[in-house]
């Protein structure tokens, strides 16, 4: 809505396909510098397989994605490789690396990418895995701690080399609601001290309307863009009612059958 | 009403085109329950905008068994525009099987079509290709990320190649003596006894000498490597993919050819040999056990054996453990990294990871033969 802050990653018709099988096409919307920006959708709509193709993991069966001026899908490995690492990931199932600790997780893209001191590294670990709530937890291995701690230690990870885009993928999914809002507040937090923008795969009404500034919804029966836009303003002036009632339950649903 | 009849389904035919169902009994999935072929062919006979009656009256119990039948019922009048009249079915069942209707089916685009034998045959020519493909490219850039490796340009760790050297070769160590051991020893006395009948039993260490230098001691380090190392490559690197952690690696930015594959396949190239070595000079004691049985002293055994076993013999031997380390290591990583994202994908990728290194090993194996006879080694 507000045009004050430009475009950071533009998608131009992008179709998402899995050999034949079509999740999505056509897509074509911006998402700007400093958003948090809410992809949401029905379960198996393809908001994770829109992720990966941000993440270009996969390959469009059509259509580009840009970061700023860098036409992503079509940069070779050098180039992709030097945009990831202003890009940090937390997977829909965590993905830590399992053979390492929760300190080590977080201490990898650190180790790989600056010149910090091993001290200065393990400061910086601890620090990261305090702001997700997992101080001391450094020497655990991921099958140690419990699938919400997986979660945030994987939050933690994609954090570490403060990057400029935060990619989330159901990060308050299977957390408590106390858990959940203090992780909202985090992330709110982080986009405003280090001024990154942030793009979150959620179903969760509560953190789209605390922290959503805008958001993409991607329509299972269209299989394409069902409404783009701030989600408050979705869901008192959207004119899909589907799109309505997914944001505010409490409106009638409508009547199938 | 008696207790507990049996489940009963019947149409009738009313007037004006209506069909009656009428529906009784205990209908319990425990139960047998009533034939519904019957009863699904008058459904489709009636006539686009007619009407059905649903009468449940004489119902006496009933779960799921029923509300399915309901639901199919509903499912197929609304499909054709028949009005189904329900204003005797439980209250229960009708919730239940307007939940069940609630979400429009999904159109599920191409269902998976049968295949004719010469489809299939076709397509399985075209994959075996596209597997040869695969090999090469994977070769390729395994020699690439060499390349980075050598100028210092990989994201590499030797601390992880240190612990998998560990790993594959001192763990290995009981295992490849156990095997080499015996094979000596088998080498050995089958030899011995054969060579019994001609007075020449002391060319027994001369077999075993050459048949462990030059190619059981390597082919069977090899296998045993490749069911015990290449198959925990694939497993790994398999389990790896299934929970998303080599996306996790690309978009980190390090490539899982590097900080994976590399390791794995530096490790197995350098132990391989080392393996080899030792399981020759195992293999050869195992002969010399047997040796006192036949005559010869232990003396004797290595006199022979040292100076009728050349040294061409131990070179061709070594050689092929390189190669047959780089087989191992490739085909477990190759398998793990082309592995689906399911536990019995991985469990597949295992199964592979080995058939196709004892395969490629075996087949080197007899075209080194064949290289070293041309050759004259
Ligand atoms: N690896 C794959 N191969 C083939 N099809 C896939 C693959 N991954 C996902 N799909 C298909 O793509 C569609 C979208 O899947 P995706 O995982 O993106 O859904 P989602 O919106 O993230 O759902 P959820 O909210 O349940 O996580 C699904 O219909 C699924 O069947
Ligand atoms: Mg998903």
């Amino acid at each position: 809505m507000e045009d004050t802050h430009s475009p950071v990653i533009r998608i131009r018709n992008l179709t998402m396909a899995y050999g034949q099988n079509v999740v999505m096409r056509d897509l074509t919307f911006d998402i700007h510098q400093g958003d948090i920006f809410i992809i949401m959708g029905g379960s198996g709509s393809g908001k994770s397989t829109l992720m990966r193709h941000l993440l270009g993991l996969e390959d469009p069966a059509r259509g580009e994605i840009f970061y700023g001026a860098i036409d992503f899908t079509h940069s070779d490995l050098d180039g992709r490789n030097a945009l990831l690492r202003r890009i940090g990931v937390m997977y829909q199932g965590g993905a830590l690396f399992t053979s390492m600790t929760l300190g080590q997780n977080v201490a990898l893209p650190l180790e790989e990418y600056t010149h910090l001191s091993s001290n200065q590294i393990r400061t910086n670990v601890a620090y990261k895995l305090g702001l997700v709530g997992l101080s001391g937890f450094e020497e655990y291995y991921p099958s140690e701690i419990s699938g919400g701690m997986n979660k945030r230690a994987a939050i933690a990870r994609a954090m570490a080399l403060d990057p400029q885009f935060l990619f989330l993928d159901e990060p308050s999914a299977g957390l408590d609601p106390l858990t959940a809002a203090r992780l909202d507040e985090l992330l709110l937090e982080l986009k405003q001290q280090l001024d990154c923008t942030l793009v979150i795969v959620t179903h969760e009404l509560a953190s789209i309307f605390a922290i959503g500034t805008d958001s993409v919804f991607l329509d299972t029966e269209t299989k394409t863009i069902g409404a783009v836009g701030p989600p408050k303003y979705l869901r008192d002036h959207c004119p899909n009612p589907e799109i309505r009632s997914f944001l505010n339950p409490s409106e009638p649903q409508p009547q199938t059958i | 009403m008696p207790e507990s009849t049996d489940a009963f389904l019947i149409a009738e035919e009313a007037p004006a085109g209506r069909l009656v169902l009428k529906v009784g009994g205990d209908w319990s999935i425990q139960k047998t329950l009533p034939a519904l072929d019957e009863v699904d062919h008058r459904l489709q006979a009636v006539p686009p905008r007619g009407e059905v009656q649903l009468d449940l009256s004489a119902v006496t119990g009933w779960d799921s068994s029923l509300v399915s039948v309901v639901t199919d019922f509903a499912k197929k009048c609304q499909a054709r525009g028949v009005t189904l009249e329900t204003a005797s079915v439980p209250r229960g069942i009708q919730q239940l099987a307007k939940m069940a209707l609630a979400v429009p089916e999904r159109h599920v685009e191409q269902p998976p079509v049968k295949e004719m034998f010469f489809t299939r045959l076709g397509k399985a020519g075209i994959s075996v290709g596209s597997n040869v493909i695969e090999v090469f490219a994977f070769t390729g850039l395994a020699f690439l990320a060499l390349g980075r490796l050598v100028r210092g340009r990989a994201l590499f760790r030797w601390g992880d190649t240190w612990l998998i050297i560990q790993r594959v070769g001192a763990e290995a160590l009981g295992i490849v003596a156990m095997i080499n051991f015996l094979i000596g020893l088998i080498v050995g006395f089958v030899g011995a006894v054969q060579l019994q009948v001609f007075g020449a039993t002391i060319y027994m260490a001369t077999l075993v000498g050459v048949a462990m230098a030059r190619e059981l001691g390597c082919i069977m380090t090899g296998i045993i490597m490749s069911g015990r190392t290449g198959a925990s490559f694939a497993a790994e690197i398999g389990s790896m993919k299934a929970s998303q952690e080599i996306d996790a690696l690309r978009t980190l930015g390090l490539s899982p050819m590097d900080f994976l594959v590399l390791p794995r396949l530096i490790a197995m190239v350098l132990m391989m040999p080392l393996l080899t070595i030792y399981g020759n000079v195992v293999g050869m004691i195992g002969g010399a056990v047997l040796a006192p049985g036949f005559g010869i002293s232990f003396q004797q055994y290595y006199d022979q054996l040292v100076s009728s076993v050349h040294m061409t013999n131990y070179f061709a031997g070594v050689l092929k453990s390189f190669f047959f380390g780089a087989i191992v290591a490739g085909a477990g990583c190759l398998m793990g990294m082309q592995s689906g994202n399911s536990a019995s994908a991985v469990g597949q990728a295992t199964t592979s990871a080995v058939v196709a290194a004892i395969t490629a090993i075996i087949a080197l194996d007899a075209v080194f033969a064949f290289m070293f006879t041309a050759l004259g080694i």
